[in-house]
This record gives C-alpha cells, sequence and structure tokens, in this order.
C-alpha cells in the first residue's frame, strides 16, 4: 500500500478508533435483534442499490462506477473520484406504487485514497423500510501511464429492515407491532483499466451473504457478484456491460453513454429486455441527473440526483 | 351548378388546351426574336444510366415466410435490382425508364406475396416546345400542390399512392399563367406487374381528370382546380376548388376553398353552397357547405427590432366538413379550427419560441374545445439542438415532449422523451439512436425506446460504406429504428407499437451508371 506513513499518524489513530466504535455498535445490535416469531415478514431482503447513473445504463455501471455512489456497487470505482464529494438521489417507481428509494453519500480523498461512506433507504406502502449504510474505501494498486491503474476497494456494509406487523401471530406468540433486523456484511471490488479506455471490473456485495433474524424466520440477503467491461472513447462516449448474479439469477446489462458538444451526457441502457435511460449535465462544480427505469410492463422508475465537488481534480472530465 | 359528365368535363378541357395553346403558339411565333435562332444548343443531348442492387433479408422470431416476411409499407423495400436509363435530347425531349425486379404486394391482399419478375417500374416519355409541356408517366409522382394550404392533389392521398399512369399536359404562358391537365388511369396494384409492367389499356380501373390553371402576379394570385375521379360506370368523387391570394400589411392573405361529392350533380346551393342565413360571427361556419372546406392564412406578418429580434403572429381558419371526401388529396373530413400561432426569434439566441392556441370542433365526436401547443427550440454550443414541446387540449391530458441531436464526426445521437398524461397514471415514453463512427467506413449504431411506460424495443447495428458504391448493413432487435422517431415527436396521439425479434441484413450495392 502506498499510505504516506509519514503524516498524519495520530489523526488515522482516532478514525480508526472512531471506525471500531462504529462496527462494535453495529454488531452489537445485531446480535441483540431477536428474531421475532411471526409471518407476513419480508420475503427478501433487496440489497442491490441503484444510483440515478446505474439506472441510466440499465445497471451497466460498476465498470465506470464514476461517481461516490461508486460505494454501493463498487468500491474500487470511488478512484474515479476525488477531492471531496457530495451526492444525494431519490428515486421512485411506479408513480409510488413501488417503492421509494433516497440516498446520500459523501466522499474525500487523503493519502491517495478515497474514503466514502453513505446510506440508502428504501420505503414501501405498507410501511416496509430498507436501510443500508456503507462505509469504506478505495486504493491504487498499481498506476500506469495514460491512465491506466488496478484499484481495490472495499466497504462495511450495514442494512437494516423494519415492518409492521398489523395482526397478531397467535401460534407464534408474536404481538402486533413494527420490528426491526439488523445485519453486518462487507464488499469488496477490483477496477482494471490496463488501457486508458479499457475497464474491467469485478465486484461482489455481501461477502459473507448474511440475512436478517435466523432459523424459520430468517430473511435472506442475497449476495450480489457483477463482473463487467467498458470502452470509454475519449470522453465522448461509453460502451459498459455488466453481468450480474443474485440469487442464482443471472442477468446481463447493457449500457451506452454519450457526450453531446455541451456538457449534456445521454444515457440509455437495457437489460431484460427493458429500456432505460437518462442524461446527466456536468456543470464543473456540480452534476446532475434525471434517468428512468422500465421496472416491468408499465412500472417505470424515474429519479434525478445532484453531486457537489469541492476541489474537484483535474482528472475528472468535465 | 349544372349537371356536367366526367366526360364533357375532360372534352371541354381538351378543347380549353388546344384554344390555349393555339394563342399561346400564335403569339410566341408572331414574336420573331433572336432568342429562336439560339435554341438550345445540341450539347444538351445525352444519356445516362444507372443500376442499383438493393436486397434485405430478414429473420424474424416467428419466421414464417422466410425471407422475404418483413413488414414492408412499400412496393420497392426488399430484394430487387433496378435499372435506369434516361436519354435527352436538346431540352425538349426526354425518356426515362427504370426497370426492376422483385415486387411485393402489400395492401391489396392479406397474405404477403413476393414475386421476383422483371418489370418496368416507372418511366415517362416527355416532349416541351415553347414552354408548353406534355407527358406521358407510368407511375410517377407528378402531382403537384402549388404550395397551397390544403393538399388537394397529393401523391400520397388514398387514391394517387396506387400509382397511376397517364397523360400529364402542362402549358405555361410567357406571362404567369399556368393550365395543366393530367389524366391517369388507376387499376389494380396485383396487375402492374403484369405484361412487363406495361401501362394496360384504359378499360378498367379508376380515372382521374384534373385541370387546374391559375395566375401568379406579385401582389396576388388565383387559381382553379377541377377534378373527377370514377370508372366507367359510375363516378367516385368530384372537386372543384378556388384559391387565392393577396398581399396585406406584409404579409399575405391565402384564401382556398373547395367542395367535393361523389358525382357532379349532387353540388347544392350554387357554386359555393354557402348558407348565409345560418351564418353568425359565433358561428361562421354553420353557413358553410358540408360538402366543402374553406381555408385561410394570414403568413408572413412580421416585427423585427434590433435589441429583441423577430416577433411574428400567423392568424388561421380551416374547415372542413362532415360529408367532404377527398380520395385525390389530404384534406381531412369534419372538423373547425381558428388558430393563431406567435413566434419569437431573439436576437443573440439561435432560439426559436412558439406558441400555437387553437379552437377546434370535431364533428364526428362531437366534441371540440380549446388546444394549445408551445415550442422552444435551441440551437446550443457545437450544434447540439434541443426542442421541448408541449400539448394542451381540452378534453385530453396534457403531453410533453423534450428531445436532443447532437450530430458531429465522431458520434451522433437524438434522443427524445415524452410525457402523456393519460390519465390516472403518466405514460412515459423514451427513445434514443445513436451512432459511433469507426474509423471512414464504419458505423456501429444502436438504438433503445420505451413506449408508453409498456413496451421496450432495442436494436443494434453494424454498418458499413464504400464511398458512393455500396452500404450494407446488419442489424438486430425487436424494431427498426427510424420508423419511431417522428411519430414520437409529433404526434401526441401516436399508438403502441408491435416488435418482433429479429435479424436483418441490408445491402444497396451501386452497380454503375453515368
Amino acid at each position: 500500500l502506498r499510505v504516506s506513513l509519514e503524516k498524519g499518524n495520530s489523526d488515522r489513530r482516532s478514525s480508526i478508533r472512531a471506525v471500531a466504535a462504529w462496527l462494535a455498535a453495529v454488531l452489537t445490535a445485531s446480535v441483540l435483534a431477536v428474531p421475532p416469531a411471526h409471518a407476513g415478514q419480508p420475503e427478501r431482503f433487496d440489497g442491490t442499490v441503484s444510483s440515478t447513473r446505474s439506472t441510466g445504463l440499465a445497471g451497466a455501471f460498476s465498470p465506470l462506477a464514476d461517481d461516490i455512489s461508486a460505494i454501493f456497487v463498487n468500491p474500487a470505482g470511488l478512484m474515479n473520484t476525488g477531492g471531496i464529494a457530495v451526492y444525494a438521489d431519490y428515486l421512485e417507481t411506479g408513480g409510488g406504487a413501488g417503492p421509494r428509494e433516497g440516498k446520500f453519500a459523501a466522499g474525500f480523498e487523503m493519502w491517495d485514497l478515497v474514503f466514502a461512506a453513505g446510506g440508502s433507504q428504501k420505503s414501501y406502502d405498507d410501511g416496509t423500510t430498507e436501510g443500508q449504510f456503507s462505509a469504506g474505501f478505495a486504493i491504487n494498486l498499481l498506476t500506469g501511464s495514460a491512465g491506466s491503474f488496478l484499484s481495490a476497494g472495499g466497504a462495511l456494509r450495514a442494512g437494516r429492515v423494519a415492518f409492521d406487523l398489523p395482526e397478531p401471530c397467535v401460534p407464534c406468540g408474536t404481538p402486533a407491532g413494527r420490528y426491526s433486523y439488523n445485519a453486518l456484511t462487507a464488499d469488496l471490488g477490483l477496477m482494471i483499466r490496463p488501457l486508458p479506455f479499457i475497464s474491467l471490473s469485478l465486484s461482489t456485495e455481501n461477502i459473507s451473504e448474511t440475512g436478517f433474524g435466523s432459523g424459520e424466520y430468517h430473511i435472506p440477503w442475497d449476495r450480489t457478484v457483477r463482473y463487467g467491461a467498458a470502452w470509454l472513447h475519449e470522453d465522448r462516449f461509453t460502451i459498459s456491460w455488466e453481468h450480474r448474479s443474485t440469487g442464482g439469477r443471472e442477468t446481463d446489462h447493457f449500457g451506452f453513454g454519450l457526450r453531446t458538444a455541451i456538457p449534456l451526457e445521454l444515457m440509455a441502457g437495457m437489460t431484460s429486455e427493458r429500456v432505460y435511460g437518462g442524461a446527466r449535465w456536468d456543470g464543473g462544480r456540480w452534476r446532475a441527473s434525471a434517468v428512468f427505469g422500465q421496472e416491468a410492463e408499465s412500472v417505470i422508475t424515474a429519479g434525478a440526483s445532484i453531486e457537489v465537488f469541492f476541489n474537484r481534480p483535474a482528472r475528472i472530465y468535465q | 351548378v349544372r349537371v356536367i359528365s366526367r366526360r364533357k368535363i375532360a372534352a371541354c378541357a381538351a378543347v380549353l388546351i388546344a384554344l390555349i395553346t393555339a394563342a399561346l403558339s400564335g403569339a410566341a411565333l408572331g414574336r420573331e426574336s433572336a432568342d429562336e435562332t439560339a435554341a438550345a444548343p445540341d450539347t444538351l443531348s445525352g444519356y445516362r444510366w444507372g443500376g442499383v442492387y438493393e436486397g434485405l433479408i430478414r429473420l424474424r422470431e416467428d419466421a414464417w415466410g422466410f425471407p422475404w416476411n418483413d413488414p414492408a409499407d412499400y412496393s420497392h423495400l426488399t430484394d430487387r435490382i433496378s435499372l435506369m436509363f434516361e436519354a435527352r435530347h436538346g431540352g425538349w425531349f426526354d425518356f426515362f425508364v427504370k426497370g426492376t425486379t422483385g415486387h411485393r404486394y402489400d395492401g391489396d391482399r392479406w397474405w404477403d406475396t413476393y414475386e421476383s419478375g422483371i418489370f418496368i417500374d416507372q418511366g415517362h416519355i416527355s416532349g416541351s416546345w415553347r414552354g408548353q409541356e406534355a407527358s406521358l408517366f407510368l407511375r410517377e409522382r407528378i402531382f403537384r400542390n402549388r404550395n397551397r394550404l390544403m393538399m388537394l392533389i397529393s401523391n400520397d392521398s388514398r387514391l394517387i399512392r396506387k400509382r397511376g399512369e397517364g397523360l400529364d399536359i402542362s402549358l405555361s404562358a410567357p406571362g404567369p399563367f399556368l393550365l395543366t391537365w393530367t389524366g391517369a388511369a388507376f387499376g389494380p396494384v396485383s396487375e402492374q406487374t403484369e405484361n412487363f409492367g406495361l401501362p394496360a389499356p384504359p378499360i378498367e380501373g379508376e380515372f382521374l381528370n384534373l385541370l387546374e390553371c391559375g395566375i401568379r402576379r406579385p401582389s396576388w394570385s388565383a387559381g382553379l382546380t377541377l377534378a373527377d375521379v370514377g370508372s366507367d360506370i359510375s363516378n367516385e368523387s368530384a372537386t372543384y376548388g378556388l384559391d387565392g391570394g393577396f398581399r396585406a400589411a406584409g404579409g399575405d392573405i391565402i384564401i382556398e376553398f373547395a367542395r367535393a361529392a361523389q358525382r357532379w350533380d349532387e353540388f347544392e346551393g350554387g357554386f359555393f353552397g354557402i348558407d348565409l342565413d345560418a351564418m353568425s360571427w359565433e358561428n361562421f361556419s354553420a353557413g358553410l357547405p358540408s360538402d366543402g372546406t374553406l381555408m385561410a392564412e394570414w403568413t408572413g406578418l412580421g416585427w423585427k427590432t434590433e435589441s429583441s429580434g423577430r416577433f411574428g403572429i400567423t392568424p388561421g381558419y380551416r374547415y372542413s366538413g362532415d360529408t367532404f371526401i377527398n380520395p385525390i388529396g389530404e384534406v381531412g373530413t369534419g372538423f373547425v379550427e381558428s388558430y393563431l400561432e406567435t413566434w419569437w426569434k431573439p436576437a443573440k439566441l439561435a432560439a426559436l419560441i412558439s406558441l400555437k392556441a387553437a379552437d377546434r370542433y370535431r364533428y364526428a365526436a362531437s366534441a371540440g374545445g380549446g388546444v394549445m401547443e408551445t415550442t422552444l427550440w435551441l440551437r446550443l454550443r457545437g450544434g447540439v439542438e434541443t426542442t421541448a414541446r408541449a400539448f394542451f387540449a381540452e378534453g385530453y391530458r396534457p403531453v410533453y415532449i423534450v428531445s436532443v441531436v447532437d450530430d458531429n464526426s465522431l458520434t451522433r445521437v437524438q434522443a427524445a422523451g415524452r410525457l402523456d398524461d393519460a390519465g390516472g397514471t403518466s405514460e412515459f415514453s423514451f427513445i434514443t439512436e445513436a451512432g459511433i463512427n469507426i474509423g471512414r467506413r464504419w458505423r456501429l449504431g444502436g438504438s433503445m425506446y420505451l413506449e408508453r411506460s409498456d413496451r421496450g424495443f432495442y436494436s443494434a447495428d453494424l454498418e458499413v460504406r464504400g464511398g458512393h458504391r455500396y452500404i450494407v448493413r446488419a442489424s438486430a432487435g425487436n424494431y427498426i429504428p427510424g420508423t419511431a422517431w417522428a411519430r414520437l415527436n409529433h404526434d401526441p396521439e401516436a399508438p403502441l407499437t408491435l416488435g418482433d425479434k429479429a435479424i436483418s441484413l441490408y445491402a444497396r450495392i451501386w452497380l454503375g451508371g453515368i
């Protein structure tokens, strides 16, 4: 690791202590959570998180991963960001019929590392919420000329699911009320750019494939493995592909982004014969996106995001 | 209106043309001039020929009728070799013939049939003398609209799209006068390839007689149109129309009127058929004939200031009665609307903002109301063009459309998003078509299309070009790019598209020519 050891040791020790304390708190909460015995709990925990750019590219995002939302998809992509950046988005499915999803993430660059943390929450009309919080960093293991590199990243991810039990479960003796579970896991990612216009990626989310609760009241949280490739042509257009495996379901995602003469990037993508698209405006100190995605027949996800930079490095195109 | 038969109209037209031809020729002959001795040089004589091969193989998922099963809307979309020859002499004689192989019957029969025999597809023999022109034509798009408001004669109309054959005579006086007569026969499309495509004797089928005359002066214009369509035993349609225009307040006021009925003797109420008693300022159209159409527009009204740019307004009125049937044109039936369009072109921006407000009523639906259409067009840095449009109509949900087009040496992309507030739920449509030039010959493209939140369509294509000599394109997907773009952008009531997965290989090869 090319971490500088000459300065900032005390800062790092305090940061590590803070992270350790946070991890301990999450683990304690996870262990102490008592799984209520009842029917009606969510069948699965949907751990995949889609940012607006990911949605606009139909999910073919992990080999690009060029904004702070990479912390949710491929932490190694954080090396494509820099300076200090703040990201927030909101996506809604089916005009409110589906989940409403909001995210917030922030990252900064220090000691040639990029650190980021972010949280997301999906809310459903029946009162079920699925929340996640991720914190991690990325590092360049190898740096070549003309922009080639090999980066790795990792993140700890805490998940929380909460739901309402409107009726008591008499056989299992569970009263009506609101219940919640916590779980902790980790993500890893790799990104390789052997040439400045080719990007390859491999990442996994929920590496321990943990779930919520236990026994017959277990709410599974599937591991997600992604790998993909992208062609980046002189910051003019990108073609990306991602293969994703989640809970035994294999999907391929194809994305296309094209930058116009004005700082507007048009995005389009397809997966499972559903199309996605959107646009991203790059205003230098900020970027804003508006995207849509087809979740099912006659069901649309639409969303928007804003990303603000402080000390944006020149290597990120504007 | 007197009862006039179709044949009498044709005879009268021929006599009229002969008289005018004689008069004009006499006048021209009297003008002995040096121009006549300096006739068209012989070097204008020459000939040219050319040949093209076009082939399309399409593999569809259901694969019945392979390989000639593409949903062609045109008779000349798929596999064929076309050879053309043209010879002309001195600017007064022109001969053109185009032969082709391959013909598809669509529309006439419920099944899709392809015949690969060779036949004469198009052609003409035309001559001109002292400004007068005559032409025998075979299935060419010869009909003209003279930039009128109403498309009273159109090559894309229900009848003429059958691509008839016949005689076209055009007389032009040395002044601003124009007189044309066109006679055409429209036989069954399925028989056009018989006898190598030579025109069938005009014994059966539908016949068109079209007489147009007009005068155009700098400050005013006037025109007359007479047409009838029918077979030996009956008339299908008889149409007459008047058009005129004059300059007023820096603009042009154009007024056009036409009536149509199945037979000439069905017109009632005099030449115009207007019932003045039923007409009022509140309901002007009540006095107009139900078999008539009236359109008027005041164009060219505009003002310009150095600081603000240019402004303009275009008021107009359109009426088409609920029994006005126009098989040779594209005038709709059964509506009335008055509209005002305003536009502003800012001085220092490549932008155009327009607002069109209309009061529209449709007789078939017995409903109407206000309609408003707003458009913002911008050309941005690097030639990027963006357009935002919104449609609001009383009784309907609004429609919003935003589109972007960027075309440069490396890439081309056009994208549009459209939101139909369809009541209860919003239907969202999105299309993007993009292409990347890889070197000078290759081009990689793709498109994605979401239609009304319901179905997703996609396609990818690879194209290689060899200058003007050939183009080969391979594509795969579940719709044909290019078909959805215009409809998504311009038709507020676009229907859903059906698509099948298909792989296509298209080739167009230039065989040679001069």
